[in-house]
């Protein structure tokens, strides 16, 4: 494996730099004497806060470079095939013979690319790391806690660029450790069960994940791998050239490692009905973890389930269509329902993300490129306005000491800019048209109508339900207060205050983002649409008609 | 606070220069279409702009004084937005209408790209060769219907905006919250130009629901009140219902079309190539959302309760523009319905049209007989005008169904001239009403101090019982409502009576032709509620400007802010004068059938066009016309009105001297008598119109027994229920693992007797596999 | 010569015997001497399957099982002196602080 070739490769540092980065700094932190680590602190907080915007800087520069190349005819990224990836480091001569490994023994390499599929998720992920830290950008939280932020930016973006199963799981079980640690020291009241819950929970659910890897792994033959002990290699690129082939796993096989994967995937989105360590984790968490938790952490699952499931067994997948739509229903309609119910604030944003990511299974069912490009679009889309929701509610936490909707009435008299951000963020989530989340409802919907008719009609009047119990909480927490604000009793003798400058900025880039890709949807919606169309002509297409399936 | 009587024209400044846009964009050389997209734009940028500036801003002088809390760089925005429209509307009429759709290179772009998978019978595989090959975009699509609604929208945002810069700026309880005001109207008239040009049903619908959006916020714009809040959440509510099935309305045209684009789906070689079936539930779905946004029955329930915002969202949002968006998408699914090769399949939906339209108007009369509110009258006027436009919409659609296109045009133009001339006349009407509160506000502060005169004074403005004989205290507010109420009751000559006269007359015509008897109905209910509106629009006026003064308050009022009283003036007379020369120039032909402004003139000369027009309205050939034309007259001119005089006229004050134009109304209304109604007020059917007629408390009681507690109890279920099974794991993983701890006595001796008898039972299962 | 069978048979009988005693007495220093008991019933049988096939590496398990037995002793009578000077008692059943 060349050390140059690996280290120049921009993916590469995306991931290892900010992980590599926090240790050091949390390490210089603990060797260093008592009376400087004040002061390191704020230094720390600061280094950190600059590579995260350096993240981005690099993230944003990648997309613009690629925008501009041209391939198959068209701009960019819609030239790409599904299983072409850019910037990839191990071209297929070089991974053939075993050049990029890095446990040459049981095949696990270090392959890493990006496709129309993870970009976006990448450039979420570098956007909201810098924007998290900001909004928690309290002294009090310590040295550690923006550290533990950037070791999670490595660990995330290792998932979405990561070609090599074995690496995918390695980062995805590694994105835990940090969120768990910041649950657990800067959490809420109930900190430690909510901690060990979402730990258990997702770490279970992953096992079945790592037994379906397993399953694929000894169905991946790479004979010429010099020093390859066991035959198989973890290396999705070549698992996609079989399925090209159509000569992946088949048959009852095929459902089986299917069906590991999906317990896996789903808790992470999560799906009903494995969903309920998302609300305790969101409630306790600090503001920070709950925008990253939510923004990017869920759809780690989403992104793992298209690449991996969607995209290497389609058979599967028109078999278990029934099934997608039932989980993806009962989210979408459950949650947003239990929504009702809710009185705590994070609560109600929590259970409202389960029910947006429920969409995105109904987006796959539908089989259509419009239906999975809005599937992913939605990805990116609640991956900006969730944060955002988050930002709010914490800050109202910050601000008011207290998350019970109603016990604060008259919220726009002392902190109108908190409560425009509220506004902003709740239609977002309900799907105000021009922002983003209404581009991911309205392809779905209709891809949704063109596959499955008049079922649609449930979707649709849950968008009622939703808009009911937003503008509810909005009526009880901004609204009301009869000429004077009516604050929460767990405020004391505290004077009110609006938003510092930290959280202003913070949401207000979030806010603007939901706008812009509101309004210009097509900067990544055309991408994911030559993806998905790629993918269905290519396999979908030809399953499809072999099975014989009927529309 | 300043003196508000005083002009200050100075301040308009600022408009005027941002008028040069136009001239620039003409110097440039681009045509008026390829600047219409600015129409949208400018307000878009600008909304944004007011609200973060005059938040940051908001308490200093220049901000408040010389830029009126952002009021005037509104009004330059919506100034701009006129301009264009006008210049669109000159080239548009230059060229004869002849650039229908166009695509301006400019203004349009590919919003979402995509591919469709699609099965042909034998298999399935991606339509089209070209990758991406579907586009969903955003474009400018102008034709006659367009450009009237954008107009109107365009020409009362402005006039409005000037009103509200007299009417909010000069109260104190909006003191620096009027930034967000004007960015909130700002938003809310770039949706309307926006839903108006767009050439796509998604872009329709995106923009129909920025102004839902702008509604709930200005209605709830005096947030600090519970009423005006639980009002704005009722309209966003009641609006997103009708909303969603807009939208599945949409998913079906876009399956049956593969193109939501106008110039695609009424091409007529394309327009009847799809299942009818399926395009009938389309039509339905897409009426509902229509049904929803314009306050019809059943989903009127927002309207009345809209009144909680202030005067100039009224007058913009619920009269003049946003109500018409559900007009605006039933007169684009008019196509739909003349299409040859469907006929014959809509009647049912354009009877469903009729029918609601009718119903609605007769309902929203009734209960505006007894309104005090004076807004409340207003806003029950528009509920019943509107359906009006839409039985004369629905009467439309029948007759294009049934294959008589001649008269669909003609019903299809009455019924948007009448949209033209309610939006102008029910604009100016709560303007005018604006005033009166506003002056009566004023009245009543300097009459008891500030706050009132303590805490039980719940003197309340609007109400008209506390109004009475200001017809000579306020003339030019009278003058702008009388003339307001003769356009609205359909006074000959006046305004609304033009297309009045249209609707009714084809919705009978449509009732006496063949097939049409269901249609019967609701043409009776018109006629009815002609009469009824007659009554409700001249007691309005009696109560509030003739007689004698009924409260102390009544007797101080004046009219002195300056701002109000210009678009008074100017709608007053539009409102006089344009329904007349409207009819001359052919107006409603021009909108249903494409014909030619001043065809009648430029054919016939203008004194035989009056007379060709007066004839053809007064002396029609079909004498079931004739009688019902001069029935709606008699009863609505004449006996509606002699009615109000009777109950609630009387002459003024001794003393009091009004203009002579409402001086003359003032003194008939005091020489035809009294009657006294108090009987029939207390009657229990008074009472339920008082309340509705009960559909918003049955509403209520459907939503608390069913939405919430359901909401409630699967928050519990999911806390115990699902969440139960984890908890149930854990527990019992934790009772399991003491169960087994149990074990671990301490006892070295059981330690040493659980080693042997485990080493037994290895040597046992080593000897038996041996 | 003794029958190799007796040996192991006494061997047998040895290994029981100390098997009943490490089960049933209190007293730790006496579950060793059962233990010890134990170990050189093994021993025997070491020494039966030495003299039965005439092979040296019977004696030299036999030796080396010695060893390991005298090592065992050394290191469990430090264990209860351990445990007597901190607990006063090296009855079985007091001592109990593994418990759940």
């Amino acid at each position: 494996m060349d050390m140059m070739e690996m280290i120049g490769n921009p993916l590469t540092i995306l991931v290892l730099f900010p992980f590599c980065a926090s240790l050091l700094l949390m390490l210089v932190h603990w060797a260093a004497s008592e009376d400087r680590q004040a002061d390191l602190s704020r230094w720390i907080r600061h280094i950190n806060l600059g590579i995260a915007l350096l993240m981005f800087a690099l993230a944003t520069l990648i997309g613009l470079e690629s925008f501009s190349v041209d391939l198959a005819g068209l701009e960019g990224w819609s030239g790409l095939g599904w299983h072409d990836y850019l910037y990839d480091n191990c071209d297929q001569g070089v991974l053939r013979t075993g050049g990029c490994a890095v446990i040459s023994s049981i095949g696990v390499s270090w392959h890493v690319g990006i496709d129309a599929l993870s970009y976006p998720m990448v450039w979420l992920t570098t956007l909201l790391i810098p924007i998290s830290m900001l909004v928690d950008w309290n002294e009090k939280k310590g040295a550690y806690f923006h550290s533990l932020i950037l070791m999670m930016e490595g660990a995330l973006i290792g998932v979405f660029v990561s070609l090599d199963l074995f690496m995918f799981y390695v980062f995805w079980e590694l994105s835990l450790i940090p969120m768990f640690f910041l649950i657990l020291m800067w959490g809420g009241e109930d900190r430690r069960y909510a901690a060990q819950k979402f730990f258990i929970y997702t770490f279970a659910a992953s096992v079945f994940m790592l037994a379906g890897i397993l399953v694929m792994y000894f169905h991946n033959p790479v004979p010429a791998w010099g020093g390859n002990l066991t035959g198989n290699s973890f290396d999705l690129v070549l698992m996609n050239e079989q399925v090209a082939d159509s000569s992946f796993i088949t048959g009852g096989m095929q459902s089986l490692v299917f069906l590991l994967l999906l317990i896996g995937f789903a808790t992470k989105m999560p799906s009903v009905p494995v969903h309920t360590w998302l609300p305790d984790a969101h409630v306790e968490a600090p503001t920070a973890g709950s925008m990253l938790l939510a923004g990017v952490m869920l759809k780690m699952g989403a992104y793992g389930f298209i690449r991996l499931s969607v995209a290497l067994f389609p058979e599967s997948i028109i078999e278990y269509q029934w099934l997608l739509v039932l989980l993806g229903m009962v989210s979408l309609v459950y949650a947003s329902w239990v929504c009702l119910g809710q009185t705590n604030l994070k609560r109600l944003v929590a259970y409202s993300s389960v029910s947006h990511m429920g969409v995105i299974f109904l987006g796959v069912a539908t089989l259509q490129p419009l239906g999975i490009a809005g599937a992913i679009f939605m990805m990116f889309a609640h991956g900006i306005i969730s944060p955002l929701l988050f930002a709010v509610a914490g800050a109202f936490k910050h601000h008011y000491h207290t998350l019970e909707i109603g016990s604060m009435r008259g919220l726009a008299h002392h902190s109108p800019w908190m409560s425009a951000h509220m506004m902003v963020g709740w239609m977002g989530s309900l799907g105000l048209p021009l922002m983003a989340g209404f581009v991911a409802e309205v392809a779905i919907l209709i891809a949704f109508w063109m596959t499955f008719g008049w079922l649609v009609l449930l979707p649709a009047l849950t968008l009622i339900i939703t808009a009911a119990y937003y503008i509810w909480s909005m009526q009880r927490t901004i609204f009301e207060g009869d000429g004077e604000a009516q604050l929460p009793p767990t405020m004391g003798d505290d004077e009110p205050s609006d938003l510092t400058w930290h959280e202003n900025v913070g949401m207000m880039t979030l806010g603007i983002m939901a706008v812009v890709f509101g309004i210009l949807p097509f900067i990544f919606f055309d991408m994911m649409s030559g993806w998905s169309s790629d993918l269905v002509a290519t396999t979908f297409v030809d399953v499809m008609n072999s099975l014989g399936v009927e529309p | 606070m300043a003196d508000h009587s005083k002009p200050e024209w100075h301040l308009m400044m600022p408009v005027a220069a941002m008028l040069l846009f136009p001239v620039i964009c003409y110097k440039i050389g681009w045509d008026a279409i390829d600047s219409s997209m600015f129409i949208i734009a400018i307000p878009l940028v600008v909304w944004p702009a007011i609200a973060i500036i005059g938040q940051v801003w908001k308490k200093t002088d220049w901000w408040k004084n010389h830029l009126k809390e952002g009021g005037i760089i509104a009004l330059a925005a919506l100034a701009v937005s006129l301009c264009l429209t006008i210049w669109l509307i000159i080239q548009f009429l230059g060229e004869h209408g002849n650039f229908g759709a166009q695509d301006s290179d400019i203004a349009s772009f590919a919003w979402l790209n995509f591919d469709i998978l699609a099965h042909d019978g034998v298999s399935w595989e991606l339509i089209g060769s070209d990758k991406l090959g579907f586009t969903i975009g955003f474009g400018i699509y102008v034709d006659a219907l367009t450009l009237m609604l954008l107009f109107v929208a365009a020409f009362l945002c402005f006039l409005i905006g000037w009103f509200a810069i007299g009417y909010m700026t000069t109260d104190a309880v909006n003191e620096d919250r009027n930034h967000r005001f004007f960015a909130e109207f700002l938003l809310f008239s770039c949706g309307m130009f926006g839903m108006v040009l767009a050439d796509n049903f998604l872009w329709l619908f995106i923009f129909w629901e920025i102004m839902g959006l702008c509604s709930y916020l200005l209605i709830g714009f005096y947030w600090e009140k519970p009423s005006a809040v639980a009002a704005a959440k009722k309209a966003f509510m009641t609006t997103r219902v009708g909303d969603v099935f807009l939208m599945v309305g949409l998913l079906i045209i876009y399956d049956l079309y593969n193109s939501l684009s106008f110039e695609v789906i009424f091409d007529p070689a394309i327009i009847d190539t799809v299942d009818p079936e399926r395009l009938r539930l389309a039509l339905i779905m897409l009426f509902i959302g229509a049904v929803g946004k314009s306050a019809q029955f059943p989903l009127h329930v927002w309207l009345p309760d809209a009144m909680e915002g202030p005067t100039p969202v009224s007058a913009l949002i619920h009269a003049a523009t946003m109500v018409n968006a559900g007009l605006y998408l039933v007169a684009r699914m008019f196509p739909f319905f003349g299409a040859s090769g469907f006929e014959g399949d809509f009647s049912d939906v354009a009877l469903l049209i009729t029918w609601i339209g009718g119903i609605t108007a007769i309902m929203a009369a009734a209960i505006a007989l007894v309104a005090n509110d004076i807004k409340r009258v207003l806003a029950y006027s528009t509920m019943s005008q509107l359906a009006y436009i839409f039985a004369g919409l629905g009467a439309a659609c029948w007759f294009a169904n049934s294959g008589h296109p001649e008269f669909a045009a003609l019903a299809f133009g009455a019924a948007l001239f009448h949209l033209f001339n309610h939006a102008m006349a029910k604009g100016m009407l709560f303007m005018a009403s604006g005033s009166v509160i506003h002056e009566m506000h004023h009245a009543h502060h300097q009459a008891h101090g500030e706050h009132g005169g303590g805490d039980d004074d719940h003197f309340d403005a609007q109400d008209m019982r506390n109004m009475g004989g200001l017809a000579s205290k306020m003339p030019v507010t009278s003058v702008a409502m009388m003339l307001g109420s003769m356009s609205i009751i359909g006074i000959p000559l006046i305004g609304g009576f033009w297309s009045k006269e249209g609707i009714i007359g084809q919705a009978w015509h449509a009732a006496i032709s063949q097939d049409g008897g269901a249609m019967l109905v609701p043409a009776l209910l018109l006629l009815a509620t002609a009469g009824m509106t007659g009554f409700y629009m001249s007691r309005m006026w009696f109560m509030t400007f003739a007689g004698k003064p009924k409260t102390d308050v009544a007797e101080h009022v004046g009219e002195d802010t300056h701002w109000i009283k210009t678009p008074l003036v100017t709608l007053s007379l539009v409102t006089a004068f344009t329904g007349a020369i409207f009819a001359v120039l052919n107006f409603p032909e021009w909108l249903g059938e494409g014909e030619q402004l001043m065809h009648g003139i430029e054919s016939h000369g203008l004194a035989e066009q009056v007379v060709h027009v007066l004839e053809h309205t007064f002396l029609p050939h079909e004498s079931t016309l004739l009688a019902v034309g001069w029935t709606a007259i008699v009863i609505s001119a004449i006996l509606g009105p002699f009615l109000a005089a009777r109950i609630h006229g009387g002459r003024l004050a001794a003393g009091e001297e009004a203009n002579p134009f409402v001086g003359w109304l003032v003194q008939i209304s005091g020489s035809v008598g009294r009657t006294n109604v108090d009987e029939i007020a207390k009657s229990g059917f008074a009472v339920a119109l008082h309340n509705r007629l009960y559909i918003d408390d049955l509403y209520e009681w459907v939503i608390a027994r069913t939405v919430v507690p359901l909401g409630n109890l699967l928050a519990w279920f999911d806390k115990s229920g699902i969440d139960g099974v984890i908890k149930g794991i854990e527990s019992g993983s934790q009772a399991s693992s003491s169960w087994i701890r149990l074990m671990t006595t301490g006892s070295a001796r059981d330690y040493i007797l659980m080693a042997a008898v485990g080493a037994l039972c290895i040597f046992a299962l080593l000897w038996g596999m041996a | 010569m003794i029958p190799p069978s007796w040996i192991a048979g006494l061997g047998a009988i040895l290994f029981c015997v100390g098997l009943s005693g490490a089960f049933s007495r209190k007293n730790a220093i006496i579950v060793l001497m059962a233990v010890e008991l134990m170990l050189n019933a093994v021993n025997l049988n070491f020494v039966a399957a030495a003299v039965h096939h005439g092979d040296l590496t019977g004696w030299v398990y036999t030796a080396i099982a010695i060893a390991i037995a005298a090592a065992e002793v050394a290191v469990g009578l430090a264990i209860f002196l351990s445990l007597y000077s901190q607990h006063d008692t090296i009855s079985l059943d007091d001592v109990t602080m593994l418990k759940h």
